[in-house]
């Protein structure tokens, strides 16, 4: 009989899932000249297998149960010594993330390997997104279209067809949403709980249900609806879906609804149904000024709704902020002091048209507001890629995203425009937010810290205070506590909301108009 | 901030250093004595805290004292009130005949959601060829072999056979056998048998040298039950076929094959009853 080559290594202190090692010793059997493979613990159950396979080195004998053992048997010792094990644990370490079983080419294809499925999540290019969108809806699922770049007249066709058959249409351009626990597109990873949450707004909905969260209450749905629907084209068709759906939801006792100020006649259209619900509803209509009923409460923030939430499922009656007027004073305070004369204005670039939107109504009232989507009474940008006085950028709008990702994963563009706001002896404050969660950048503190450290160089002494609010949970995999920790480091003042980041930065602007 | 949502109630107190790590969480030992720093994704258990804001990637110490513990040095004190109580009592007295009644869903269950190479492959033939080299294929026939054994009455003999048998942190073999010894201890309840003999026997049989699979096996012993595990045998017990569906699909998340393994070890045990 030929003898074989047979090569042991015994690993200690290095432990694996059962798969994971099954792959490793297929991927190794796979190399050329390998002739037979295993990669176990080294129990003597296991030991003895591989002793009757002739696999059982004397190396591999002196090993323990809680050791790890990767063997191979090769035609020869030349074929296989260039193997190199870390290497493939590594390259399975970060496949078996995004490895899906068997990848369908078609709506179709799909069904037939989930037959159950009752959902379709539709991304591809917007000129096929209605049509394939359309498809799922005749097959009878509900349909997040996370594609944007659909017409007008395309979504409100699909949504008053998805409304007859009794459908939910999320979308177009829905980034987020969580349905039964289960969180889609760029979503966090939130408690479960009583409070469902309809929103046209996807970054408003991430705020909100990261506040939740954080806040010791939990999400039990969270309907996108694309930030059209409550326009008076689309008349809110979906709005209304998601509510009934939630006010019929066993598991949702308080709803929150999310959005910028619908078209009044939408309006009109929401409040009946609205009136019909017998939970407690919290209303955030961005900028929109309404009175509380008994059962409707409004909320003017973000933060402001979601704690009024937290308050109600909780069935408490104290409603709290994150971080008071005067902790964000004190803050000011100390702010002002380092920064210089002239140093007057903010710059604000978000990775979420919400938060612009936001931040414009919290800081409502001031001269001289300029964005490249201004709301009623602040001014158009002249050029969206030359800031002028304070300027609040939504840095996902079309202008900055065609051809790029999205800046909740990709942060060169914001990364340049701090740089060159720094060079902006007029720049005191650079605010900003950070986005965690599925599907968003993995590494935001090594993406963002070469930047920080670069504006601080280009604005030659000048201070420049950096305050970044984070979007996210403890249990989404960056770790909103590591990314704090993190940006503290950096000497960057982290809020707890978008809406505690644009109050901290107001106080600090009109502190330093009254030093002048 | 880390927070402490739930400890389990086998902790022991004692000072404890990361033993291995995975995304959602950290195994700590102390002796023979384990304890599990967990998401809630994991949930609760016996051994099990868990945790959120915790850096699953960096923490590296644990000590567990009466009303508080230090984690990599941070103080965090907790309520007795989130002590998990990791005993299996039913909401309902339990009906014998529902088990049996409910074994075949479950089976179902097991071999619709159990990962591909867990143990389902013995209440599925597999063929041959669906394994990869020689280790799963004779990993295979001695899984076979034992389960022979098993339902030849030789129940310390199969024991034996299936311990430290499989591939991963704990070995497929010990899952099965610990979760045997959980099926016999929810057997003592819902048949009001009395089966403290062969659950030591078979306790015995099946400790080996592996850190994890003897905590997971003494926690078994001492009829300690995670909440999915918990949850499965209640709902085999006196819930719906939905309920066993959905408990069954929780159970087979759990780790990469562990719970489908266990599960299989409960589903033959109760079938052999």
């Amino acid at each position: 009989m030929k003898n074989h080559y047979v090569k042991g290594t015994v690993r200690k202190g290095e432990y694996y899932d059962s798969v994971t090692l099954m792959r490793l010793a297929q991927k190794i059997g796979e190399i050329s000249g390998v002739l037979d493979s295993a990669a176990v613990m080294a129990s003597d159950s296991n030991k003895a297998i591989l002793e009757s396979a002739g696999m059982l080195t004397e190396e591999l004998r002196d090993s323990s149960d809680n050791d790890l053992i990767i063997v191979l048997k090769a035609e020869n010792q030349a074929s296989v010594e260039n193997i190199d094990i870390d290497k493939l644990l590594t390259s399975l370490k970060s496949a078996s993330k995004s490895q899906a079983v068997r990848a369908p080419r078609s709506l179709d294809g799909a069904l037939k390997n989930m037959p159950d499925a009752n959902l379709a999540i539709i991304s591809v290019a917007g000129r096929f997104a209605g049509d394939e969108a359309r498809r799922a809806l005749e097959a009878g699922l509900h349909v997040m279209l996370f594609s944007d770049n659909v017409s007008l007249e395309t979504e409100i066709e699909l949504k008053r067809y998805a409304v007859a058959k009794g459908l939910l249409l999320m979308g177009p351009d829905c980034g987020t949403a969580i349905i039964n626990g289960v969180p889609l597109g760029f979503a966090n990873a939130v408690r479960r709980g009583d409070i469902g949450i309809v929103a046209a707004s996807g970054t408003g909905l991430q705020e909100v249900s990261c506040i939740i969260s954080n806040n010791g209450a939990g999400i039990s749905q969270a309907i996108g609806t694309g930030s059209r629907d409550l326009g008076s084209e689309v008349g809110g068709l979906m709005f209304i879906e998601g509510i009934k759906a939630l006010s019929d939801d066993k598991a949702t006792k308080i709803i929150l609804l999310v959005s910028k100020p619908p078209a009044l006649e939408t309006l009109e259209k929401i409040a009946p149904i609205l009136n019909n619900v017998t939970k407690p509803i919290v209303a955030i209509f961005l900028g929109a000024e309404q009175k509380d009923t008994d059962r409707i409460k409004y909320a003017k923030s973000l933060e402001g709704g979601a704690l009024l939430a937290v308050t109600l499922s909780k069935g408490e009656t104290d409603i709290s902020t994150l971080q008071g007027d005067s902790q964000l004073s004190n803050i000011a305070r100390a702010e002002i002091i380092k920064l210089k004369l002239g140093q007057q204005f903010i710059r604000g670039l978000f990775s979420g048209g919400t938060f612009s939107y936001e931040a414009q109504v919290l800081l409502r009232g001031m001269d001289d507001i300029y964005s490249n989507s201004p709301i009623k009474g602040n001014k158009q940008l002249d050029y969206y890629l030359k800031s002028q006085k304070h300027t609040l950028i939504d840095m996902g709008a079309d202008e900055f995203t065609v051809g790029r990702l999205h800046p909740m994963i990709d942060f060169s563009l914001r990364k340049k425009r701090m740089i060159q706001e720094a060079t902006d002896p007029e720049t005191a404050i650079i605010l900003f937010d950070i986005v965690l969660g599925f599907g968003a950048n993995m590494n935001p503190l090594d993406e963002i810290a070469p930047a920080i450290e670069e504006a601080r160089q280009v604005a030659e002494g000048r201070y420049l205070s950096f305050i970044c609010s984070i979007t996210g949970t403890d249990n989404d995999p960056q770790n909103r506590s590591t990314v704090m920790r993190g940006l503290k480091e950096l000497e960057i003042i982290v809020t707890e909301s978008n809406a505690a980041a644009s109050k901290l930065a107001r106080m600090i602007v009109e502190e330093l108009a009254g030093r002048k | 901030m880390i927070e402490i949502l739930s400890i389990g109630d086998k902790i022991s107190v004692g000072q404890y250093l990361a033993h291995s790590r995975f995304s959602k969480a950290v195994n700590f030992k102390n002796g023979e004595e384990m304890v599990a720093v967990v998401n809630e994704e994991i949930g609760s258990g016996p051994i099990n805290l868990v945790t959120r804001g915790v850096d699953f990637g960096a923490v590296d110490s644990l000590q567990v004292d009466d009303y508080r513990l230090l984690i990599d040095g941070n103080e965090i004190r907790y309520e007795s009130t989130i002590r998990y109580q990791s005993k299996l009592e039913f909401p309902e007295e339990p009906d014998p005949n529902m088990v049996f009644l409910n074994l075949q869903i479950f089976k179902e269950a097991l071999v619709k959601y159990s990962p591909p190479k867990s143990l389902t492959q013995l209440i599925e033939t597999s063929p041959i060829s669906e394994f990869w080299g020689s280790f799963e294929k004779t990993l295979y026939l001695r899984f076979k072999s034992a389960l022979k054994l098993m339902n030849l009455g030789r129940i310390r003999e199969g024991v034996q056979a299936m311990r430290g048998l499989g591939f991963g942190l704990t070995p497929g073999g010990d899952d099965f056998n610990a979760g045997m010894i959980s099926a016999y201890k929810a057997a003592e309840i819902v048949f009001g048998r009395d089966y403290s003999e062969l659950i030591n026997d078979i306790y015995t049989s099946a400790i080996g040298g592996n850190f994890i699979s003897n905590a997971f096996l003494r926690c078994a012993r001492d009829g300690c039950f995670t909440e999915t595990q918990k949850a499965l045998m209640i709902a085999l017990v006196c819930k719906s076929d939905e309920e066993i569906d959905t408990c069954t699909r929780a159970l087979c998340t759990t780790g990469a094959t562990s719970g489908a393994d266990w599960g299989i070890g409960v589903f033959m045990t109760f079938n052999r009853i």
